[in-house]
């Protein structure tokens, strides 16, 4: 039976609330990410596919959102540091790659 | 996922450190594609969120706040989107990014847990903080 009178509100009815607190990548991170001549955001390579580095753990390991052709996200993966490398210019999804070709190799992106 | 201040973002933070162009007061946008942010992103990069009461919002520069120590940092009072309901284009949010006023150029951006607004009332809380470590 169709319910005229019901509201467009969750489950329960009430309107919800969506907190946000900026999360800054630590110092520690981003010593383990410079030891492996990376950058937090570069567009890397690994052998799950291209994505983007977003962050390290204590023990080395590297946070890595894959993209698909777009550059959406696709998944995150945790990758070992020497299984990621800088991605290739060709590898960055065109969507999402800078037309200053100059840039991009300048930025280790060949 | 992690703040990131992307090239075109490092290039504004150096000039106006070094009196090159002074700087700019920023607008708040949020974002509603699944994207990360990437180190070569533009503004243009993001589709800001649209529809479902949703304004972006201004931030003077002379209302942050600054901390020295470390890592110094500076912050802004809590942002609230209240929304009157779905958005239009996209549903979900996907995370923030901040432009300087004028220029559009971007500062930084920063994905966060999706949120898809729907109900009227439903509200997304962001306290802006930038840190220099």
């Amino acid at each position: 039976m169709l319910n005229w009178f019901k509201k467009n509100k969750g489950t329960d009815g009430t309107p919800r609330v969506h907190v946000v607190t900026p999360v800054h990548i630590s110092k520690e991170a981003k010593e383990v990410i410079k030891s492996q001549s990376l950058r937090p955001g570069m567009w890397v390579r690994t052998r799950s596919g291209i994505g983007i580095l977003v962050d390290a753990r204590s023990d080395g390991n590297l946070d890595i959102m894959l993209t698909d052709g777009m550059g959406n996200n696709i998944r995150p993966v945790v990758a070992p540091k020497h299984e990621v490398g800088q991605a290739l210019y060709s590898q960055i999804p065109i969507a999402r790659r800078p037309p200053d070709r100059d840039y991009l190799h300048a930025m280790g992106y060949i | 996922m992690t703040l990131l201040v992307p090239d075109v973002g490092e290039v504004i933070a150096l000039k106006a450190f070094l009196n090159n162009t002074a700087g700019q007061d920023q607008t708040l946008k949020l974002f509603a594609t699944n994207v990360t942010p990437a180190e070569t992103d533009t503004a243009g990069t993001y589709t800001e969120a649209a529809g479902g009461g949703y304004t972006s919002k201004s931030l003077a520069g002379a209302s942050w706040s600054f901390t020295a120590g470390a890592p110094s940092h500076a912050d802004f009072a809590q942002q609230t989107w209240t929304f009157t309901g779905a958005l239009t284009t996209n549903a979900t949010v996907f995370g923030y990014y901040v432009v300087q006023a004028s220029s559009g150029t971007l500062l930084w951006a920063e994905q966060f847990t999706s949120f898809t607004p729907a109900n009227n009332g439903d509200q997304i809380l962001l306290t802006p903080k930038i840190t220099a470590d």
